[in-house]
């Protein structure tokens, strides 16, 4: 193998594709990033074995061949090296040269042929999404998705397409976030599946502030993002999503409309002196003003203020703070809506004018 | 105290219950949920608690309910009991069983079917039967027991309880009983599951929301036979389950026979409650069969095979191979094909001559990836074609991954030819199956039980 290729777009590639390594695995082959140079691109792969991550460059002329070498070093290397053209081959030893003006490096490699292929993605369900779009769909509800390993199917966000619209959700039990958007363009069947966490955390990362359409090809059990140069492999989680739609509160008798970045501020300082106590702050509104309160043993209490539109009967409600402040976090609205029953039955957020994005919460019991 | 007091205040019998579980509480991971315990509301006889979560919730019902409700009751002088709540309700996600299971099984038979396909009874080994079975003092009192089961079910020894080590014919007379029970009567419900298989079943359920599904296969049985129990051992949930199966079908006389490689006292099961249950019955012990005994199964084995050997070459046979049936009968077989393959007579020169692995314990066998694919597709009770095919249910993965990882591991054979060897498979997913397998055992008492029992049947037959 034998190519050059400009320092800054050889170390882009070599970290866009870092997070698929896995360093600490007991296979060190995983630790590697695989460079492969054929038919006039060098192909960049690292995978853990449950993601892959793969970029694409063009290469201009050179030597075919492919080696693996650990990602960690390659990085830190081509990412001290001046900014200049670099000169990279490889030896049937597995030895990789990286040479720069006046510096050469020679890295310890292991064959090619080792490396756990590229999964295959093949499937005629595609679809493609904007960039910003993607972004959000992930971005408001990832955060809901559960940790607990003994719940799998909820350690990821349901992704599902009927051809109109996208829908994606993630529950931990305790509370649901759900956007759907409308897409235009065909799919050839409707899509159901759950995506891990940690996958979805890769494409955001992948997708950064980019406004890119992200291409999106799904198969029985492995989901493939692209985004420019960069292709992310993923399984899916199997089993069944849980039914969403049913903990959807049909109907709120009591409406609250709040400034955002005002309940977002007072619910974040009454968290602090709720924090040894299972993050319980309680709510009450009184006329056009909601009270944020929170009392512990250990620390004292904190007491908030902020100005409402209420319809309905008095709110008296307790919450985990942190269920509220993720959600407030990640709306960029300037009003909220907080749909209430009673204090024992599920609180529903929207975000004003945002007629696509539902959050639903569970209480805590008020004691 | 007062005794009389019809007005106990909930402050009052809030103390009491927090300075009792202040008492029994002593741990510090536990300690700490003390200043979380809140008084909900007394009622003159339930004191409600709330807890911060649903595991403090599970751990507070199972150490410290009986504990409490006593301390109360003898300190208030009448019964009181207590009740956990947890502040943090939860949606409610997980009871699809009364509204999603009426439309499906209309509009959609196909899951209705898969459902109660997915929980049943693993099948009776058809060889399995009391007639086949050799008694001998190793096995005298068990076989006595067993027969006195399938005679009256649920009404001699309810639980039997049998344990022994490996190979020594549990899994048979336990599905000796059974065949017995079902000839009797063809009418029974008869549940054959081991212990892992259970498991699996109760994870199961757990992932697709079905334990409507699971709990009603498990209730509606007359005969319930359960092998391997050790492999339900210490898995919090599991445990639970299998206590609630039980108590049902015990409450309501049904049969159950348990097997285990140890005695109730030794099995490593989190609630000491389950341990006691196993001890309510009859429990019997198989011991490794002596030599006449030994000599008896091999009498049998060659009269089922319609062969004639001469004794003192089943002496020989019974002498030098181990103590453990299967080893024995599987000895036999060697000697048995050696003679029908090369049309030698049978005679202690060939058996010496075959069995020199076994006696001495010097050479290796060579164990094969299709004797691991055996070993495990026997265990688990699925067939090659499942084991080697691309369905990747949750019952097939984890036996797929770990006849993988024991090709691996006992055989150090190559990713590639275990991916050959696997229904032809890319190399990655063994790479896969192997690294999965290692976190597996390390976290997963289960997985790890299995790996262990399996790796040492093999190499007892490679050394």
């Amino acid at each position: 193998m034998n190519f050059t290729c400009q320092k800054r777009l050889f170390y882009e590639a070599l970290q866009s594709v870092s997070h698929a390594v896995a360093s600490r695995s007991t296979l060190p082959i995983l630790g590697h990033v695989l460079l492969e140079a054929r038919e006039g691109q060098l192909k960049l792969i690292t995978t853990d074995l449950e993601i892959s991550l793969a970029c694409t460059l063009p290469l201009d002329g050179g030597e075919e061949g492919a080696v693996t070498v650990p990602q960690r070093i390659i990085q830190d290397v081509v990412g001290n090296l001046p900014d200049a053209e670099l000169t990279i081959t490889a030896d049937e030893r597995n030895l990789l040269t990286v040479s720069a003006a006046k510096s050469q490096y020679t890295i310890h490699g292991l064959p090619s042929a080792e490396y756990p292929m590229l999964p295959q993605v093949t499937s005629d369900t595609r679809l493609s999404l904007p960039g910003a779009l993607l972004r959000d769909l992930i971005r408001k509800t990832l955060f809901a998705a559960g940790t607990d390993e003994s719940r799998v199917t909820l350690t990821g966000c349901l992704f599902a397409c009927d051809g109109q619209m996208v829908t994606m959700a993630a529950t931990d039990t305790h509370r649901l976030a759900l956007k759907r958007v409308p897409v235009s363009g065909q799919i050839e069947a409707p899509v159901s599946v759950i995506i891990p966490a940690r996958a979805l955390q890769e494409v955001l990362r992948m997708v950064g502030n980019s406004e890119e359409p992200v291409d999106i090809m799904v198969s029985e059990n492995k989901i493939l993002f692209t985004a420019g140069r960069v292709q992310l492999i993923s399984r899916l989680i199997e089993g069944q999503f849980p039914a969403y739609e049913r903990v959807i509160p049909a109907e709120t008798h009591k409406r609250m409309v709040a400034n955002r970045q005002q309940l977002f501020e007072a619910v974040r300082r009454a968290s602090i002196v709720a924090r040894t106590e299972s993050n319980k702050i309680v709510m009450r509104s009184q006329d056009s003003t909601l009270t944020i309160s929170a009392e512990t043993g250990e620390v004292g209490k904190a007491y908030e203020e902020i100005p409402i539109s209420l319809e309905g009967e008095p709110v008296q409600i307790a919450f985990n703070a942190a269920y509220l402040h993720d959600v407030l976090a990640v709306l960029d609205t300037e009003t909220v809506e907080f749909g209430l029953t009673g204090p024992l039955n599920p609180g529903l957020i929207k975000a004003d004018g945002e007629a696509e994005y539902q959050y639903v919460v569970m209480p805590m019991q008020m004691l | 105290m007062s005794a009389s007091s019809t007005s106990l205040t909930l402050d009052q019998v809030w103390s009491k219950a927090l300075s009792i579980l202040q008492e029994s509480l002593k741990r510090p991971t536990i300690a700490k949920w003390i200043p979380e315990l809140k008084p909900v509301e007394f009622d003159g006889s339930t004191l409600s608690i709330g807890v911060p979560t649903q595991f403090a919730k599970d751990w507070l019902e199972q150490k410290a309910t009986v504990l409490v409700n006593r301390g109360l009751s003898v300190t208030f002088e009448r019964p009181i009991a207590v009740r956990f709540l947890v502040r943090q309700l939860s949606l409610h996600l997980d009871e699809p069983a009364a509204d999603q299971r009426t439309p499906s099984a209309t509009s959609d038979g196909k899951v209705a079917r898969r459902a109660s396909d997915q929980f049943s009874s693993l099948p009776l080994n058809p060889r399995y039967t009391f007639d086949h079975y050799v008694v001998g003092k190793h096995s005298q009192i068990a076989h006595a027991a067993a027969l006195s089961v399938s005679r009256a079910p649920g009404r001699s020894y309810n639980p039997l309880f049998i344990y022994g080590g490996v190979g020594l014919g549990k899994t048979h007379l336990m599905q000796a009983i059974g065949h017995a029970a079902l000839a009797s009567n063809g009418g029974l419900k008869i549940n054959y599951v081991s212990g892992d298989t259970f498991t699996y079943h109760v994870v199961s359920s757990i992932r697709e929301d079905r334990f409507g599904a699971f709990r009603e296969a498990y209730r509606d049985v007359d005969i319930w036979l359960v092998d391997d129990i050790q492999f339900i051992a210490s898995r919090e949930r599991t445990e639970s389950e299998f206590f609630q199966a039980f108590n049902t079908l015990y409450e309501t006389g049904k049969q159950i026979i348990i097997s285990s490689d140890r005695p109730p006292k030794d099995l490593q099961v989190l609630d000491p409650r389950l341990r006691s249950r196993f001890e309510w019955g009859l429990m019997v012990d198989i011991k490794a069969p002596d030599l006449e005994t030994r000599i008896a199964i091999l009498e049998k084995k060659v009269e089922q095979e319609g062969v004639t050997v001469p004794e003192e070459v089943l002496r020989y046979i019974a002498t030098s191979a181990s103590s453990n049936i299967r080893v024995l009968e599987g000895a036999l077989i060697k000697v048995l094909a050696a003679s029908s393959l090369t049309g030698e007579e049978i005679t202690v020169a060939l058996a010496m001559e075959q069995l020199r692995d076994h006696s001495t314990g010097a050479g290796t066998k060579a164990v094969t990836i299709a004797d691991i694919q055996q070993m495990v597709i026997d265990h688990y009770g699925i067939t090659l074609e499942e084991l080697n095919g691309a369905r990747r249910t949750q019952d097939l993965v984890v036996p797929r991954q770990i006849a993988m990882y024991l090709c691996r591991q006992l055989l150090n054979a190559s990713f590639p030819e275990i991916a050959r060897k696997f229904g032809g498979r890319d190399h990655s997913t063994v790479i896969y199956a192997c690294s999965k397998l290692e976190k597996s055992v390390k976290i997963d008492r289960q997985v790890r039980a299995v790996v262990s029992e399996l790796t040492s049947r093999l190499q007892e037959v490679m050394s």
